[in-house]
């Protein structure tokens, strides 16, 4: 193989996005992580590495890692005995079934031009299962044609619904979804707090909160054992959906490496997409890097008054001040927070409705525990209901402002013998 | 008593352990003291969350190495109560009912609070119910029917109250179902008891949680024997869910979940050689907490085993195949196929050769010699393509 030619490899089913940043991790000789750094394939960047033989180890979120390895003393350029600068280029491509590519980095050093092999699976998850979308009326609810890859389980009907916040949830009309391929639908949401209903056959009637800008839905039938419908969102911008892949994932400080940089980049940016600044913001307040949000939380409670997250970003940044904290105006975020709405993310209920309830009793609440109270009263019914693990949050219910904890059909329960179940319902 | 080693009271930082198992539950039926009118729904008496509880005590004592933070003090609280034997002792432990769980907890604490450096741990194994918070339900639940959840701990606000705990480290392995009762939809909030309570004060801390299960779902184990999440979590710590730093191989809170997410995958896997009617169903373990960076949980002793699985496509070119791994560090080792598919085994981690030959019919697809192969926590999964 010359070094610079471009391999390519069958990888398997990819859960990585093309133009979404990865997290590799540099690995001396030994095999000791030195340094870790967030890399876009497609795009160049420079790390430092050792001196002499290392690893590049490239995570890719739910899959296996892929591995290179770098030896600069066969790469026709003697061998390095100073810790040098790794140049990150494009070169590799991975080929991916199901039609995408991943434009994978090629490690080596410029002048050098060492270069090695990217190689590695990566494990395939389920198939998609719907395969056919289409809106029946632009104007009250969308009939979706659910088709499954399962032949066992015959096409269906799915309703979907949109409201719209206005100090109560609202019918809105449909236009800000349209199709978008095979399985999805678009949305565009300008300047306004919006959830979706998803109900069919075998899906239970569920709620999932919409972030603002522009993205698109996908709906999976629901599992066998779980009657809520799969609503995934997807939004443009691949720094956030990389976040969250990392976060699901359980790789916390890989989604960290990615938002700090994405931080960079949206305090600098004139136009700033705040779902995806969002996304980077929760992750940073869940790993401790607030301080790279800098100014962006204030400038966005200006900018998006009616967006609740935007508030609780705010408070919770606040309360991680060092010096004195601004307890009174943290608490009056949080109010404000929940005057705007429920919070698109099931981590900034979690936070306003943990939030409401250590003020209770603290003296910035002296004049507004009344208030709180009613507050923590409105909210418990939705924190109960929502499902933590989703990002956004999701509740059975057929109108956002009623959700329900269980869905009002049941479901097969499976007969279990010499089995310990932690509880039962 | 529940502390099972004399308390280690040297300066320097140190790792502080509670480990509370339920299985004995009172007032449930079954129990000692059935509550009549207590709604029990469902929910029984259980024997998996004590063992749970006892393997992770036993990994504790024996196993558990931070040389940051060596092991100062352990607290079990266990339901029915045993008699532990512990380094040539028997030490008997008490019962995991509310009063002692809160004097126990307050100790935890407080001797995790005193240095920045400590390590806090802390497992919970027993019934959880799921609504504005997830109640962990300790062995007097439902003494009074008209308040049941008091004798289970407030997860959520126990949580943020830790916050108050100068411990940097704080490491939650919760070991529960995360589902609702039909009693407890009937009313308003659960009203669990709030170990420590959360105040506005929000420093950072690494706090990473590991729950055995997602929201809504349960969690599965067999009569008698630890958890699937215990198995899953032991087998990570004991190696799969560690990475490589200043020549140390050491458990980290991110790795650690990847480790247990592997090992509860590989868990699933077994489960299919078994009759269905005895198989356990899946579940997911979730990771959720703070964790501001990637402190080091816990010293792995010396390299830990990656498991290996290698399939091949199609299934019948295995019998004509042999797959050899290499090690290339000394001491060196070949590891051989079975011309079975798939080929399972656990080697070190490190460097490999793999090379696969194929007898004919059938003759390899790409290249069948990987010259080196990196094998490291939590291992390798593989098929290589044949055809005929």
């Amino acid at each position: 193989m010359s070094d610079r030619d471009p391999v390519e490899e069958s990888v398997g089913n990819a859960q990585a996005s093309a133009g979404e940043p990865i997290v590799a991790e540099i690995l001396d000789a030994k095999l000791n992580i030195v340094n870790r750094v967030s890399v876009t394939p497609g795009t160049d960047g420079t790390v430092q590495a050792p001196a002499g033989p290392f690893v590049v180890r490239l995570r890719v979120p739910d899959a296996d890692d892929l591995f290179t390895r770098v030896d600069p003393s066969s790469s026709g350029g003697g061998s390095a005995v100073t810790p040098m600068d790794v140049e990150i280029r494009s070169s590799h491509t991975l080929n991916f079934p199901g039609g995408f590519q991943l434009n994978a980095p090629v490690f080596g050093r410029a002048a050098r031009g060492a270069v090695s092999r990217v190689r590695g699976a990566i494990p395939g998850p389920t198939s998609p299962q719907m395969v056919e979308v289409s809106i029946a009326s632009l104007f009250d609810e969308a009939a979706l044609t659910v088709s499954s890859a399962d032949s066992d389980r015959p096409a269906t009907t799915a309703r979907i619904a949109l409201w719209e916040y206005a100090g109560e949830w609202k019918p809105a009309v449909l236009d800000a979804l349209r199709p978008d391929g095979a399985n999805r639908l678009a949305f565009s949401l300008q300047d306004r707090l919006c959830a979706v209903t998803v109900a069919g056959v075998r899906a239970a009637p569920f709620v999932t909160l919409l972030p603002p800008g522009e993205g698109h839905l996908a709906f999976d039938e629901p599992a066998l054992d779980d009657p809520a419908p799969a609503v995934r969102i997807g939004l443009r911008d691949a720094s956030a959906e990389a976040i969250l892949r990392y976060l699901e994932a359980g790789a916390t400080q890989d989604a960290r490496l990615i938002a700090e940089s994405a931080a960079a980049s949206f305090q600098s940016a004139d136009q700033v997409d705040v779902a995806a600044a969002m996304i980077g913001a929760y992750c940073l307040l869940r790993t401790g890097g607030h301080a790279h949000l800098k100014d962006w939380p204030e400038a966005a409670v200006t900018q998006y008054p009616w967006l609740p997250d935007t508030h609780v970003i705010f408070a919770a940044q606040m309360l991680r001040e060092s010096g004195v904290p601004r307890f009174g105006r943290a608490l009056q975020e949080l109010l404000d927070a929940a005057d705007a709405g429920i919070p698109i993310h099931s981590d900034g209920l979690r936070r306003l409705y943990d939030g409401l309830i250590a003020f209770r009793n603290t003296p910035e609440a002296s004049d507004s525990s009344s208030s709180i109270t009613k507050v923590i009263d409105r909210l418990t019914p939705y924190v109960a209901a929502m499902n933590r693990d989703r990002i956004y949050t999701s509740y059975y219910g057929s109108w956002p402002g009623a959700p329900a904890i269980v869905p009002d059909h049941d479901v097969g329960e499976l007969e279990l013998t010499n089995v310990d179940e932690l509880t039962s319902g | 008593v529940t502390d099972i080693i004399p308390i280690d009271t040297g300066t320097g930082a140190k790792t502080h352990v509670l480990i509370i198992g339920v299985g004995e539950y009172l007032h449930l039926p079954g129990g000692a003291e059935p509550v009549p009118e207590l709604e029990t729904m469902g929910l029984g008496q259980l024997t998996s969350t004590v063992a749970s509880a006892i393997a992770i005590s036993n990994w504790i004592l024996h196993d558990y190495r931070n040389d940051a933070a060596p092991l100062a003090s352990v607290q079990v609280l266990l339901s029915p109560s045993q008699v532990l034997p512990i380094r040539g002792r028997q030490i008997p432990v008490d019962r995991a009912s509310l009063a002692s769980v809160r004097s126990a907890f307050s100790r935890w604490k407080n001797r995790a609070d005193t240095n920045p450096d400590n390590v806090a741990l802390f497992f919970f194994s027993g019934h959880g119910v799921e609504k504005e918070t997830l109640a962990l339900l300790l062995d007097d639940f439902g003494s009074d029917p008209n308040s049941p959840y008091f004798e289970s701990i407030n997860w959520d606000s126990t949580y943020d109250g830790m916050r108050q705990c100068n411990a940097l480290l704080q490491v939650y392995w919760i070991d529960s179902c995360r589902s609702i009762t039909s009693d407890g939809l009937k009313k308003w909030a659960l009203n669990a008891t709030t170990l420590v309570d959360p105040e506005v004060r929000a420093s950072e801390r690494s706090a990473p949680v590991i729950h055995a299960t997602a929201t809504n779902a349960r969690a599965y184990g067999r009569e008698g024997q630890a958890t699937q999440f215990t198995k899953a979590l032991l087998a990570s710590l004991a190696g799969l869910g560690s990475e490589k730093r200043r020549n140390r191989w050491v458990i980290t809170p991110s790795k650690l979940f990847e480790g247990v997410g592997v090992a509860m995958r590989n868990l699933a896997a077994a489960e299919a050689y078994l009759p269905e009617e005895d198989r356990l169903p899946d579940q997911k373990a979730v990771s959720d907490g703070e964790e501001v960076d990637n402190k080091v949980i816990a010293d792995v002793k010396g390299v830990p085993e990656v498991p290996v699985r290698i399939g091949w496509n199609p299934e019948a070119s295995a019998a004509h195949s042999v797959a050899e791994l290499k090690r290339l560090a000394r001491p060196r080792k070949t590891y051989t196929s079975s011309r079975s598919h798939p080929w399972a085994c656990v080697v070190p981690a490190g460097s490999y050769r793999l090379r696969t030959t194929f007898e004919p019919p059938f003759e390899p697809m790409g290249d069948n010699d990987d010259p080196e192969l990196l094998l490291l926590p939590p291992g390798l999964e593989r098929v290589i393509e044949a055809r005929q």
